[in-house]
């Protein structure tokens, strides 16, 4: 085990510091004196020679007497305040006088690359009975506070010092591994914070007791959080003695699952689903043939053998098909190594039977596709009478009068199309709907109010979208100007599974009028289609956790061919299947990262619960009464990995699922070194540990310095009267003093 | 206490403002505190026949005498009732020094003294001069034997201020040369001048065969330096101001004013005189007697 152990070579301190306020009592002779020489009475004098004959003879000498009877005070003074002030001092860290009790700051790493298993412990329970020992060995006296370096659990342990050691030993026993990524910086920032406490005691330690993992202590990829680190020991180190213990491996293998995914935030009844997974081998060889298997709802379902080269991403990759709606389990493990925490990652994968999307029809119509929604609800929806349609998409069409009666959040996404105005309720509506992960695609049309949509859903401040609508561009009865997509390079999600397929006709269909739009400058909308003038055809856009599309041409024949072209089915589905990932997009976080769960109106009136991997239940209800208004509940108590179920207490829903996984940022075990951190750190060499614990006992009991100085402040008060009466005789007794108080506290070592 | 020693306390002397009437009051109180005076042998009547000797003046050669005894006397009792005394008085801004709880300053005193004097010596028929010096000759009475010439002592001893620097030697010299009849020479002074030049200008007045008495008058507090708190000294007769720390000075003060004393006691002794030292505390007849019992012993002179 490497220590490293700061601390001066020689120390001087004071025990109760405050109480060297007295040292300006040694002020109070020589203002005495002062106001002494002013107040004098005047008189004629006759005799004058004489007086100016003994003043010349004997001035220097009374010169010399005074000063020395003044030294005698002010010394008297000086050395009673230093003394009531406890004084203490060491050398090379052998205490000559160790009655001087010590304030100590324990800073125990929690962070879950502490669980790395060694021989016969864990790096944390190692970590852990060396704090013990600490405390064990301390003197009566010495105070303690503890920190955890985590970073979701409370770190500051012990806020107030404490001396009573029992007590202190117990907080140590119940520290526990977290599964979290250790904040040093914030642990660090909290031992600085108490370092002002207790200042009764002078002596202060930093104990930092950590693996000193090289993510954690020195943030690669954040610059200024590792300089912040370092500023804070240099801090540290100027305020108290900062002692760095070193638990960490040497050797760090470690295989860590880094990430588990899949393309779409939910999956469809016997539709296969591409998981992939990415896999990292943070040892220095590479690991063939590395087992991985895939469980769903805890069975093994399937499994394959990776091969793993050293310090390198691999990525792996299965695929899926799910026969029960809901939400599933899923999992993938690695073989177990010595960090076995990161080799398993848990996702949810709903599954939905069907995506329920309300079309909103703008322009009513007695005619065979005439309604602005009909060739939307073929393309979603193509049933024919003989032969139903499978498929997992269930539009339902309503007419714009009926959109402020209808209950939104019933539907996964919404379609807008060609709907002449709005009114500023319908605009708020929408926007709940939207804000709370709705989706929304809103397309316009001949009938399209400009002025009206400008006002309120395209407003700038309250509306749904920031942008803004200008003239139409081209003639949709004359034909005149034929527009064609401009796919973006198919950057875009939606567009991407046109790339490569010339075939879907994306870039051949024909659009024959659209709107101009503005967007003003630094909004978060991001063109997803433009049209081959460069202006845009589809914007996308946020709001709260929902998506806003705005098509701006129309969805049916009467302004392009688009509808009947063979891009469309897929690019609208693509459309509605993107726009509605709102509600599933948080059903994973990270360890310590809160849960966002959204809640129904007539979820409501139930008693929630979410039962954590550990089975621990946490009721909700007075969550959601607090947020009631927002409807949504904020669960924080992710601290373990796995699967967090929420039970909503009712028959009729159905539970929810969210997986919680570890940081990746812990898997990586690189040590830090003391190439990373200043060499000054490090000034302790191995086994400094021993001479830090092993104080003999019998020092305890010695004579303080304070003892010694107060025998001197009497001698001196003798010496004083002696001076005044006698002052050869007190001259000679003061340098008597001085000698033997000199020689006691040498001896005193 | 004697009754008459009230008379002579300085206390109540202070409070008499007229001169004649203090010295008056001392003088009888001194007469009547069973003192002899030392000045009867003194008197008019007294007369003898002295040997001669080398250097006397041959016209007092009592040549009846030679005829009958073939041997030279001189006729002196003619000169010798004619009894002078001078009383040199030191006026300097010194003599002026008063410390606190002292009823006289060493003038006061000096002056009480020298009016006592002169009415003891006038009262007998002799003849008294005064003489106030500071650094150089303020007054100088002659000597006569005239009862107005006591009152007109008295009035310059009361119009005399202390002022002035005190220069004693260079006086002396001058007096010594300007009295030519051998008189009494009764110097009161605080001596606080050149004390070397002093002591020379003392031989002076012996090499003219004066009879010196000296009658050293000092504050008590200039001996006993009784002060406690620091003290802004101010000098008389222009000496500069001096801050001090009177508790830690005293010693060295004390030795100093000491080897004073005891200089001018010794040159006094050197050169046979007769030397008092009074304190202004003291009784005036302490004063009197310490100088006139010197006095008494050198009758036969």
């Amino acid at each position: 085990m490497n220590v490293f152990f700061f601390q001066p070579l020689f120390a001087f301190g004071f025990a109760s510091p405050w109480l060297l306020m007295g040292l300006l009592a040694a002020g109070i002779p020589i203002l005495i004196h002062l106001l002494h020489k002013r107040k004098f009475i005047e008189t004629e004098w006759a005799a004058m020679k004489f007086l100016m004959a003994a003043t010349r003879k004997y001035s220097r000498r009374v010169r010399f007497e005074q000063l020395l009877i003044l030294l005698v005070r002010c010394l008297i003074l000086l050395l009673l305040a230093v003394a009531f002030s406890r004084p203490y001092w060491s050398l090379q860290g052998a205490f000559f006088e160790t009655a001087a009790p010590v304030h100590r700051i324990l800073v125990v790493d929690t962070s879950f690359s502490m669980r790395w298993q060694g021989d016969e412990e864990t790096l944390f329970e190692e970590a852990r009975e060396i704090a013990r020992s600490i405390v064990a060995s301390s003197r009566q006296g010495d105070a303690f506070q503890l920190i955890q370096i985590s970073s979701a659990s409370p770190q500051k342990l012990i806020t107030r010092p404490s001396r009573q050691q029992a007590y202190i030993l117990e907080e140590i026993s119940k520290l526990q591994p977290t599964q979290e990524f250790g904040n040093a910086g914030q642990a660090l920032q909290a031992a600085l914070e108490f370092l002002g406490q207790a200042q009764e005691l002078a002596q202060k330690e930093v104990i930092v007791i950590s693996d000193f993992q090289a993510e954690s202590w020195a943030p690669q990829q954040a610059e200024q959080g590792k300089s912040r680190i370092l500023s804070l020991m240099e801090a540290l180190s100027k305020k108290a003695t900062l002692i760095l213990k070193d638990v960490g491996v040497a050797e760090e293998s470690n295989l860590a699952i880094v990430d588990f995914n899949s393309k779409s935030v939910f999956a469809t009844l016997n539709q296969p689903v591409r998981l992939s997974v990415t896999l990292h081998n943070y040892g220095l060889l590479n690991q063939d043939a590395v087992n991985l298997q895939l469980y769903v709802d805890q069975q093994l379902v399937n499994q394959k053998q990776v091969d793993l080269p050293a310090n390198a991403d691999t990525q792996a990759e299965f695929t899926h098909q799910f026969t029960r709606v809901g939400d599933h389990r899923l999992e993938v493990r690695l073989a177990d190594d010595r960090l076995p925490l990161d080799n398993h990652r848990w996702k949810v994968m709903p599954v939905k039977k069907e995506i329920n999307v309300l079309l909103v029809n703008g322009r009513r119509s007695t005619e065979a596709m005439g309604r602005a929604t009909d060739f939307l609800e073929l393309a979603l929806s193509p049933s024919l009478q003989e032969q139903p349609w499978q498929g997992i998409i269930k539009p339902h069409v309503i007419n714009e009068g009926e959109l402020a009666t209808t209950e939104l959040s019933l539907y996964d996404a919404v379609v807008i199309c060609d709907v002449a105005l709005f009114t500023d309720h319908e605009r708020d509506l929408l926007k709940r709907y939207v804000s709370r992960g709705g989706g929304l695609i809103v397309s316009l049309g001949e009938q399209v109010n400009v002025k009206n949509y400008n006002q309120t859903i395209l407003q700038p401040e309250q509306g749904l979208l920031a942008l803004k609508l200008l003239d139409r561009r081209g003639d949709a009865r004359k034909h005149t100007t034929l527009f064609e997509f401009d796919p973006l390079q198919y950057q875009h999600p939606v567009i991407e599974i046109f790339k490569g397929n010339p075939d879907a006709g994306l870039e051949t269909t024909h659009i024959y009028e659209y709107f101009q739009t503005e967007h003003p400058p630094d909004t978060n909308t991001r063109p997803v289609l433009n049209y081959d003038t460069n202006d845009p055809a589809i914007i996308e856009g946020t709001l709260g956790r929902g998506k806003v599309v705005l098509i701006t041409t129309s969805l049916d024949r009467l302004w392009g061919t688009w509808a009947i072209w063979p891009s469309f089915p897929p690019m609208v589905n693509e459309l509605v299947l993107y726009v509605a990932t709102g509600k599933w997009g948080s059903r994973a976080v990270r360890v310590g990262q809160p849960l966002e769960i959204m809640t129904r109106e007539n979820q409501l009136t139930l008693t929630p619960q979410m039962i954590a991997p550990d089975q621990e239940k946490y009721p909700l209800r007075s969550v959601l009464d607090s947020s009631n208004e927002s409807r949504t509940i904020t669960f924080s108590q992710t601290l373990l990995s796995g699967f967090y179920e929420l039970d909503w207490g009712s028959a009729a829903t159905e539970n929810t699922l969210y997986a919680v996984n570890v940081s990746p940022q812990e898997s990586n075990l690189t040590h830090i070194g003391p190439q990373l951190i200043p060499a000054q750190y490090f000034r302790r060499p191995e086994g400094t540990e021993s001479q830090q614990m092993e104080v003999p006992e019998d020092r305890t009991t010695q004579a303080g310095l304070a003892e010694n100085l107060l025998l001197t402040v009497l001698a001196l008060i003798v010496v004083e009267q002696l001076l005044l009466w006698r002052f050869s005789a007190g001259a000679l007794t003061f340098l008597v003093v001085m000698l033997i108080s000199s020689l006691s506290l040498f001896f005193l070592r | 206490m004697d009754d008459y020693r009230k008379y002579l306390d300085p206390q109540t002397l202070a409070k008499v403002q007229n001169l004649d009437l203090a010295a008056r009051q001392i003088v009888e109180g001194y007469v009547a505190g069973a003192h002899k005076s030392p000045f009867h042998g003194f008197s008019a009547e007294f007369a003898q026949h002295r040997e001669y000797a080398s250097g006397d003046d041959l016209r007092y050669v009592d040549w009846k005498v030679y005829a009958k005894s073939d041997r030279y006397y001189l006729k002196q009792y003619e000169a010798e009732t004619n009894f002078t005394c001078y009383l040199l008085l030191d006026c300097s801004e010194s003599m002026r020094y008063r410390s606190e709880g002292t009823a006289l300053s060493k003038w006061e005193y000096a002056r009480l003294v020298a009016a006592a004097l002169a009415y003891v010596v006038i009262k007998q028929q002799d003849a008294a001069g005064l003489c106030t010096v500071n650094d150089r000759v303020v007054d100088f009475l002659r000597p006569a034997s005239q009862p107005t010439h006591l009152k007109q002592i008295y009035y310059t001893l009361e119009h005399t201020e202390a002022a002035g620097e005190s220069g004693l030697g260079k006086v002396f010299h001058e007096l010594a040369e300007r009295i030519n009849r051998r008189s009494l020479i009764i110097i009161i002074s605080d001596l606080f001048d050149d004390l070397d030049a002093v002591m020379l200008g003392l031989k002076h007045f012996r090499h003219r065969k004066h009879d010196v008495s000296l009658l050293q008058v000092i504050d008590p507090a200039e001996q006993d330096f009784p002060f406690q708190e620091p003290v802004l000294f101010r000098g008389l007769e222009n000496l500069p101001e001096q801050m001090a720390e009177p508790r830690s000075l005293k010693k060295a003060y004390q030795a100093e004013f000491e080897k004073f004393l005891k200089a001018a006691q010794r040159g006094c002794r050197d050169l046979n005189m007769d030397y008092g030292l009074v304190r202004t505390d003291q009784s005036l007849d302490m004063a009197l007697s310490t100088f006139l019992s010197h006095r008494q012993s050198r009758v036969g002179f």
